[in-house]
């Protein structure tokens, strides 16, 4: 292929999705349902395609020429420029792979899941919608076309949340997440500006080279305004990631459907604030104070994610704070400079949360949305394949299983990158929360795995049923994936070859993992799991007795906290001054007025004993007005 | 050029239709056919201006001029001229997409409505239209004031013109008198400048006939165009007519008074305060940028102290008009001569024209007897098409990006932010908040379970008025992604009218 053709390959990657996205948007409804499920799987397949071609015209995988697709200026004013420019690098090629690939498989697996569903057009119009906008994230060359996909995959997650819309819940959470990603988004554009103003340019690609060479001490940036850029971007990276303290939107966001919890909010979107501020690494080189934020921050949302999955009784909820827990250790590992390591982790996530969230969403089908882990007990025996994939997941997240586990060696890079950056009382603290991420993981498994209480309202339904072949084989796919990237993280030390991570870090070496570190992770690991496990599939009642804690219960009060200082206050001072400003105030002023003219009307029509009306009245005073201008002048 | 006057004649025509139709005819459908016909051909010139005349560096203007009339024998000559280029071109394109959408998707509306209510309506088109041609400053003031006439009789007559307090005084009374007060206040501006000057005053020349006037004549004139302008528009603490005005007004009405009318605000300010008083109101630019900021802030509270969908609307109407408003005062206190925010100023006019017209309109025709005060919830149920297109358009009017609403916004809030961060701050928190309000009030009516008298619904919309609305859809998405399509042709003639330094 030559290289233009080649080139056009990447906005067929975003066109695909897009165009599947609106057909089935205007004509989806009148479609049957098997033509939708084509439909989007062609879309997300076309798109997969296209970067697998992409990826394998280049001359090998390590040896990447960057490539770039120029779609015309998007903004050219004395003000502001921006062209519409896609760019193909290592890392966009990595995560659009990893985007186009699961949205391929997690659309597919929804052709199976949604057919008891209503709106399916919609739902299956929007995750195409998903996928495109993904992928002008994900592509794109400038911090505008960013912005684009960045509230485009928001819009998407919002639609997408909101599915059920005829419940009570789904509508509200829907809202949240899209407007605490607002929230966000609104510190984003003013450190885009920031950044303009300090740089001159929003393009990815030239604002790196420039920041090489401001690393190197031939900085002619203002330093400070950078240091403001990255800290006012955060925001947007915070809610795009859901990191305390906007982090509230995820746990909510499970209202959707379950392969929409898989690939929106495990798999992709929600790790696309770690892949900007991976590419913005420079940035935040530049920028300690801004990259002390993201640690606490990181440390926080660790602490809350991990300690609240334990206590969950929903399994997607699980999960979510699960989600929670792992972004932010991508978090830590871009605070400490190690951003391979970062998205290292991210990948693996991407492939044990997407399958747990799908094996869940085997389960849910079967008992008729029911999500309730004390009365799901039992309900893996008949399910072979869903068994297997969710024992692959959870010792995936749980992390203490060298080879197997994906998050094993970015969990090792990422404790020690803390421990060297921040000393040893952050590192426990990690160690600690990790523990519980094996905790709720192994209590997971435990909880279904118990003896089923076949009796009154615990009753299973269609007990002895195994998903369809469209599931089962994707469940089989992300298995494999999951445990080849576990196998593919590991360290050289331990005699793996470390392809993610020189795949993702180019010439920058694997950090050494630390012996003793890793005999001390496998080994508490192992013991907790094997207590969590035990504990948890003898006594169903366990996690209730912990989750009476009153904090725990309400997930710390950050909803309280918003409702309460942001949310009443505006509310209430709203209607007030509504009542106040726009009543008495300004159309009082208005009825003062009109009185006045009345007034001075009737004094008017006694002068002149007629009628005026207002109108003519107007007319006199216009003459008037006119002569005394010419007066004036003549 | 004296095919400009085709819109006018269409116009003319539509008025001497509706009045020589017999009383049991379908005025309503013809109504709807007659407004397409003005539409494409305000389409067709704007389109002419836009991507043709824009393209000619030379002479991006063009002029038609009628006989001079003398006015005071040896005095005072008028010369009633148009004039055409990108700037008022796009206006006309908005125009004419905004009105047949209106009166398409309102045509049930007004299915029994007499002759005076297409009448009026055209005579307040006619005034719109006039004014954004006009390149006479007298004739400029003799549409405004036109367009105005022509909504006090489509509102007074068929409006549903709420009485409040004492009573004495109607909310469309008020109306009247203070856009007259406004505008009579310009009339005494122009006179001054015809009188001081002996010239007929058109906006091209109208920047260095000011400057030879007396500092006293240029601070009350500029002050009398300010005030008819600020109340048009309206801005921030002149806007106390709007409310009322729009909830008693005809869901037409409503929808074209808030598409077009309120654009002929923002032109004013665009086309005679900014290069004509640009470097006399520089000196009062940190209290103009108040009062955008300020309606910006002040319009997304109000959005989220009331209660109907109504409501919503108009006071998020007020937040979008202050947000045009702030990008048309960077201009003037920008360190270095700018066209980029009155580039935007105008792209977004163009944008909030045609999403308010087809969000009001899609709010009117909701229910049956036209009352902003059921309180609907699940109406998607029922309204499946209608939902869908007003959620679509819900997000163009947050400037979702990739819509054209998007890049306008982004290089007035860029222009504020050079002026100030504060104020770049305090925009984009209103616009939040402002959103938040829109969205909440969607879901409040059209998610979740049924509520309310559903026996109000109207009919969801058909295939055609769907297809409408994804038109605009297609549009706003082109828009958003090649914003330089609009943004290019009204580069050169935004220059035109950024002030010098």
């Amino acid at each position: 292929m030559n290289i233009t053709a080649i080139q056009n390959l990447l906005p067929a990657a975003i066109l695909a999705p897009a165009a599947a996205a609106v057909l089935l948007a205007i004509v989806g409804g009148r479609l049957a349902y098997a033509w939708q499920c084509v439909i989007a799987v062609a879309g997300a397949a076309v798109s997969f395609a296209a970067i697998l071609g992409l990826a394998l015209t280049r001359d090998s995988l390590l040896g990447f020429s960057d490539v770039a697709w120029y779609g015309g200026d998007w903004l050219l004013t004395a003000d502001l420029q921006a062209a519409l420019v896609l760019y193909f690098d290592r890392l966009s090629l990595l995560m659009s792979l990893l985007v186009t690939g699961f949205g391929a498989l997690i659309v597919l697996y929804s052709a199976q899941y949604m057919d008891h569903e209503e709106d399916t057009a919609r739902y299956f119009a929007s995750i195409s919608l998903f996928l495109a906008a993904m992928m002008v994230l994900v592509l794109a060359e400038n911090l505008f076309v960013v912005f684009i996909g960045w509230e485009g995959v928001g819009l998407a997650s919002y639609l997408l949340i909101g599915h059920y819309w005829k419940t009570t819940f789904a509508p509200p959470a829907a809202m949240r997440a899209f407007f605490v990603n607002r929230v966000g988004d609104l510190f984003f554009i003013i450190g885009v500006f920031l950044l303009f103003q300090a740089t001159g340019t929003v393009s990815l690609p030239a604002l790196e080279m420039q920041g090489a060479l401001s690393a190197r001490g031939a900085s002619q940036y203002d330093v400070d305004l950078l240091g403001w850029a990255a800290l006012f971007l955060l925001g947007g990276i915070f809610g795009k990631s859901a990191q305390m303290p906007l982090h509230v939107w995820l746990p909510d966001a499970m209202a959707g459907p379950t392969p929409v919890s898989a690939l929106i909010h495990a798999a992709t979107m929600v790790t696309s604030g770690v892949y900007l501020m991976t590419r913005l690494d420079w940035l935040y080189t530049l920028a300690p104070a801004a990259r002390d934020v993201v640690f606490y921050a990181a440390l926080i949302t660790t602490l809350i994610g991990s300690t609240l999955a334990c206590v969950q009784h929903d399994i997607k909820k699980v999960l979510a704070y699960s989600t929670l827990a792992h972004l932010a250790l991508m978090f830590l590992a871009l605070s400490a400079g190690d951003a391979p390591a970062g998205m290292m982790h991210l990948f693996g996530h991407a492939a044990f949360k997407a399958l747990l969230f799908l094996a869940a969403g085997s389960v849910i089908y079967f008992q008729h949305h029911e999500q309730d882990l004390r009365k799901l007990r039992g309900v893996l025996k008949f399910m072979p394949v869903t068994r297997a994939a969710l024992w692959i997941g959870a010792i995936g997240a749980a992390g203490f299983v060298p080879y197997l586990s994906a998050s094993f060696f970015s969990k090792e890079l990422v404790m020690h990158a803390v421990h060297h950056g921040h000393g040893g009382f952050a590192y426990w603290l990690i160690f600690l929360a990790e523990l519980l991420g094996v905790v709720y993981m192994f209590r997971l498994l435990g909880c279904l795995e118990g003896e089923s209480i076949a009796s009154g309202d615990h009753s299973l339904h269609s007990v002895g049923r195994e998903s369809g072949w469209i599931i089962r084989g994707v469940l089989s796919v992300l298995m494999l994936v999951s445990v080849l990237f576990g196998w593919f993280s590991a360290s050289p030390a331990f005699g793996g070859s470390g392809f993610l991570y020189s795949m993702l870090a180019g010439v920058q070496a694997m950090p050494e993992a630390d012996l003793l570190s890793v005999v001390k992770n496998v080994a508490s690991g192992l013991i907790v799991a094997a207590l969590a496990f035990y504990f948890y599939r003898k006594d169903p009642e366990l996690a209730g007795k912990i989750n009476a804690l009153p904090p725990l219960r309400a997930n710390y009060y950050f909803n309280e906290a918003y409702e309460a200082a942001l949310l009443r206050p505006l509310g209430v001072m709203a209607r007030l001054a509504f009542s106040v400003m726009e009543g008495p105030f300004f159309s009082g002023a208005l009825r003062q007025t009109g009185a006045g003219f009345q007034k001075l009307s009737r004094g008017l029509r006694v002068l002149q004993d007629g009628y005026i009306n207002q109108y003519a009245l107007i007319v006199v005073l216009a003459v008037l007005g006119i002569l005394g201008a010419l007066w004036f002048r003549l | 050029m004296i095919w400009i006057l085709v819109p006018f004649i269409l116009l003319a025509l539509s008025i001497l239709t509706q009045a020589m139709l017999k009383p049991e005819s379908p005025r309503g459908r013809v109504a709807v056919l007659l407004q397409l016909a003005i539409g494409i051909s305000l389409v067709a010139c704007g389109v002419y201006a836009v991507f043709y005349l824009a393209a000619d560096a030379g002479a991006p203007t063009r002029f038609w001029s009628a006989p001079t009339v003398t006015l005071i024998a040896g005095r005072f000559h008028f010369a009633p001229t148009l004039y055409l280029d990108a700037r008022n071109g796009l206006l006309l394109i908005m125009m004419g997409l905004a009105l047949p959408l209106i009166f398409f998707w309102l045509r049930a509306t007004f299915a029994e409505a007499g002759a005076s209510f297409f009448i009026s309506a055209d005579i307040l088109i006619l005034g719109l239209l006039g004014a954004f041609l006009s390149d006479s400053l007298l004739l400029f003031y003799v549409f405004f004031e036109v367009s105005l006439i022509g909504a006090y009789f489509w509102i007074g007559l068929h409006g549903t013109s709420e009485r409040v307090g004492s009573g004495e005084f109607g909310a469309l009374t008020r109306f009247l008198l203070f856009t007259l007060v406004g505008s009579l206040a310009m009339l005494v501006a122009i006179t001054a400048i015809f009188a001081a000057t002996g010239h007929d005053a058109r906006l091209s020349n109208l920047p260095a006939l000011v400057s030879t006037l007396s500092p006293t004549l240029r601070f009350w004139s500029a002050a009398g165009f300010f005030l008819a302008f600020a109340v048009k528009m309206p801005l921030f603490l002149f806007h106390g007519w709007m409310r009322e005005t729009y909830r008693g007004a005809p869901p037409a009405a409503r929808a074209v008074l808030s598409a077009v009318m309120s654009k002929l605000g923002a032109y004013g300010f665009l086309m005679i305060l900014v290069p004509a008083y640009g470097a006399d109101l520089t000196a009062i630019a940190g209290v103009l940028q108040v009062i955008a900021v300020g309606g910006v802030f002040y319009g997304s509270f109000m959005c989220f102290g009331v209660k109907s969908f109504r409501d919503v609307l108009i006071y998020s109407s007020l937040t979008h008009l202050s947000l045009i408003a702030l990008g048309i005062f960077a201009a003037m206190t920008g360190a270095e001569r700018d066209a980029s925010p009155i580039q935007a100023a105008l792209f977004q006019m163009f944008n909030h024209g045609l999403i308010m017209g087809a969000l009001f309109a899609l709010e009117g025709r909701i229910a049956r007897d036209g009352s902003a005060e059921h309180d609907f919830g699940g109406l998607r149920a029922r309204l499946p098409r209608l939902s869908g297109i007003l959620l679509l358009t819900v997000f163009v009017a947050i400037s979702l990006p990739g819509t054209g609403s998007f890049a306008a916004e982004l290089l007035i809030l860029f222009a504020a932010y050079r002026n100030s961060l504060p104020a770049c701050l305090i925009a984009l928190f209103g616009l939040l908040v402002a959103a938040a309000a829109l969205v909440r009030v969607y879901h409040r009516n059209f998610l979740g379970a049924e509520r309310g008298p559903t026996a109000m619904i109207a009919p969801d919309l058909t295939l055609s008025e769907t297809a409408a609305g994804i038109a605009c859809g297609a549009l706003w998405i082109v828009t958003g992604f090649y914003p330089m399509l609009i943004l290019g042709a009204l580069e050169p003639v935004a220059l035109l009218v950024a002030p010098g330094r």
